[in-house]
């Protein structure tokens, strides 16, 4: 469990720290995820999916935040979730990153949304190992309390 | 005295030595160990007690008893056992007496103090690192996110980040130095332009896109005028630039086109004429025509370099007038549909109006024609008194991004002695004129190209097919308009870039190569 916990903070710290790593080069200058949606959402819009995708994207830090919180409040499955649900956005927006074709001088830089992915897939092995591990715990509490052997 | 059975656990109750203690099960987590050791400033050490074997087991609320029992409440007594380890049990029965307040401290050795619990102040810790950093990095993300281009103090500074951007290839940076309403003007087609393009196998899917406009621009040393900013009017001041250098490198062959496209454009290769690199010495310019302007526009109280106000300002200045006054403004004046814009211009083409024209031009795109209004009226020749009415037209309307399509539907237009009404059907178009009637398709198109004797080469079917997918996107072509504050404009700006794309739109694959091919060999 406590390897899982540590697996899970490792993902958080470096799916964030990928957003804040270039995702666009424009001529000569890289831009992070934050300023290249910025930029983007300005010049030509998002729509659709994208759009859903990106509203809250300035937030993730915040999310990721309440993830740290919820788990050391003791609600691990809640946290665990929850960061599935991080992890799941942000693996969206980083593989729909990739897959985005080059435009008008404008390519898509692979160095931050591969360390995003990168996070949310320590996430989601973190997520799911925690949740594994209490359903287990969960079911063996009850065999105690109803005397079945484990 | 005796206590029920069920009975929650009383801490004060004197043990029964010869009432046996169910060992409870153990909670989850273990039990709680209490430590022994004590400070020197601690009391005698306690006489313990028998050792406490535990609550007993909760075997749910015990059945009501009546109230309890009367007379003299038990003195309480020292305390004989430990502290309790665990939550009384809520019951709706006989709860024990409350002890007298204050007596507690005052009787017997005090208690050993359970442990505090360091859990509590880690969790805190943690969770307020965690919000902190969350907080900072939501801080950082939202800063980030609005870093772009947001106008700036000065005309001066405006263009100066140009500069910037243009040294660095920016591309994105550039466009986003536009003012608004010309950014959202140019940047939708032209990405609907790229996409097609590339859908078109005109340009490389995988090329690198920093080549796509086959342009570099370097600007060096730039220095402003020293006579200072000219203001035009409250939103417009022109920046002059009076040294520097100017690096402009054209080079066709960088930019990412297709082995097809370049084949059927160019069957003998590239010319060498397709590149070329040219220095401006601005310094020079000033000396000889005056200094470069560039126009910056205030919108939102910020300042952004506008390519509409510059182009205005020097073609006013190439031709010798004087910039617009504020009797030159001509106020917007919209129409209340889409459809009725599209009318009222026609009306006013028809009428050689062109105020009116201007007034429906859109204040957000073209604010330049609304403030060189009168520039432009005293520059028009006046057109020559045409013969031919409208006398009526049907239009029809579609969205596309980001505007309203207006296109025909059917217009009836006469001239002395003669009407022709023309109105689209489908893919073909119902000619009837003075009361003879002809359906044009693309088939006639192609019919008749096939049997005019100047065509020695008939049209293969690929080229055929190409031909007639091609003259369905004529029907789609319309003027784009847009709504500015319940009103609607004409969108010139959109319309023009717009016309290519609802042209190539029912191409396929490498339909426009083959139409290319038919016509430049």
């Amino acid at each position: 469990m406590r390897a899982a916990l540590v697996l899970g903070a490792a993902g958080l710290v470096t799916m964030v720290l990928g957003t804040f790593l270039p995702w666009l080069r424009s001529g000569e200058v890289q831009r992070n995820s934050y300023a290249s949606f910025g930029v983007l959402r300005r010049l030509i819009g998002f729509h659709g999916a994208a759009e859903m995708l990106l509203r809250g994207w300035t937030l993730l830090g915040a999310v990721c935040a309440l993830v740290v919180v919820l788990a050391v409040a003791g609600l691990l499955r809640v946290a665990a979730v929850l960061a599935l649900v991080v992890a799941a956005w942000a693996a969206a927006v980083a593989g729909g990153a990739l897959a985005h074709q080059p435009a008008a001088g404008v390519r898509v830089e692979s160095l931050g949304p591969i360390v995003t992915i990168t996070g949310t897939v320590g996430i989601t092995a973190a997520a799911i190992v925690i949740l594994i591990s209490r359903m287990w715990d969960r079911r063996a509490s009850r065999d105690r309390a109803t005397g079945r052997a484990v | 005295m005796t206590v029920p059975p069920d009975a929650p656990y009383d801490p004060n109750a004197i043990p029964d030595p010869h009432r046996r203690v169910k060992e409870p099960p153990m909670p989850q987590g273990g039990w709680v160990t209490v430590p022994h050791g004590r400070t020197q400033s601690d009391p005698p050490p306690y006489e313990a007690p028998p050792p406490h074997q535990g609550p007993p087991p909760y075997e749910g609320p015990p059945p009501y008893q009546g109230p309890p029992p009367t007379g003299p409440a038990p003195a309480p007594g020292p305390q004989p056992g430990p502290p309790p380890e665990w939550q009384t049990q809520p019951s709706s029965g006989w709860q024990p007496p409350a002890p007298p307040p204050g007596t507690w401290e005052q009787l017997g050795p005090p208690l050993p103090q359970p442990p505090r619990s360091r859990r509590g102040p880690v969790v805190a810790a943690i969770a307020a690192v965690a919000l902190i950093a969350g907080g900072t990095v939501s801080y950082i993300a939202i800063s980030d996110s609005h870093s772009g281009y947001g106008g700036a103090a000065t005309p001066r500074e405006a263009v100066a980040s140009l500069v910037s951007d243009l040294n660095k290839s920016d591309l994105l940076g550039i466009l986003d130095h536009l003012p608004p309403g010309e950014r959202s003007a140019l940047l939708d087609p032209l990405s609907e332009a790229i996409d097609q393009a590339k859908r078109l196998r005109v340009l490389k899917e995988t090329a690198d896109p920093a080549a796509v406009s086959g342009v570099a621009v370097t600007a060096t040393g730039i220095k402003f005028a020293s006579s200072g900013d000219e203001t035009i009017n409250d939103h417009v001041k022109v920046v002059k630039l009076a040294g520097g250098t100017i690096d402009i490198n054209a080079d066709l062959s960088r930019v990412p086109f297709t082995e097809q496209y370049l084949d059927a454009v160019f069957p003998n290769g590239i010319p060498a004429s397709a590149s070329s690199n040219e220095t401006i010495n601005l310094a020079k310019v000033d000396r000889e025509h005056g200094p470069v302007r560039i126009a910056a526009e205030k919108v939102g109280g910020k300042w952004y370099p506008s390519l509409m106000y510059t182009i205005a300002d020097n073609m006013v200045h190439q031709s010798g007038d004087v910039n617009p006054g504020p009797s030159d403004y001509i106020a917007a004046q919209g129409a209340p549909s889409p459809v009725e814009a599209v009318k009222q211009a026609v009306v006013a083409l028809e009428n050689s109006d062109y105020q009116r024209l201007i007034e429906l031009t859109s204040p957000d795109e073209l604010r330049v024609l609304h403030d060189y209004g009168g520039v432009i009226l005293r520059n028009a020749s006046p057109a020559a008194t045409s013969q031919a009415k409208v006398k009526d037209l049907q239009l029809t309307t579609h969205p596309v991004s980001g505007a309203v399509r207006v296109s025909l539907k059917s217009i009836t237009v006469t001239t002395p002695g003669h009407e022709t009404t023309v109105a689209v059907a489908g893919n073909c178009l119902d000619i009837t004129s003075d009361g003879n009637y002809q359906k044009v398709c693309a088939n006639e198109i192609i019919n008749a190209w096939n049997a005019d004797p100047q065509h020695t080469k008939k049209l293969t079917g690929e080229q055929a097919a190409a031909l007639s997918r091609f003259a369905t996107g004529i029907p789609q072509i319309g003027i784009d308009v847009t709504a500015t504050d319940g009103q609607w404009y004409l969108s010139a700006m959109r319309t023009y870039m717009d016309l290519s794309n609802a042209l190539l739109e029912p191409l396929q694959d490498n339909d426009l190569l083959v139409l290319l091919k038919l016509f430049t060999r």
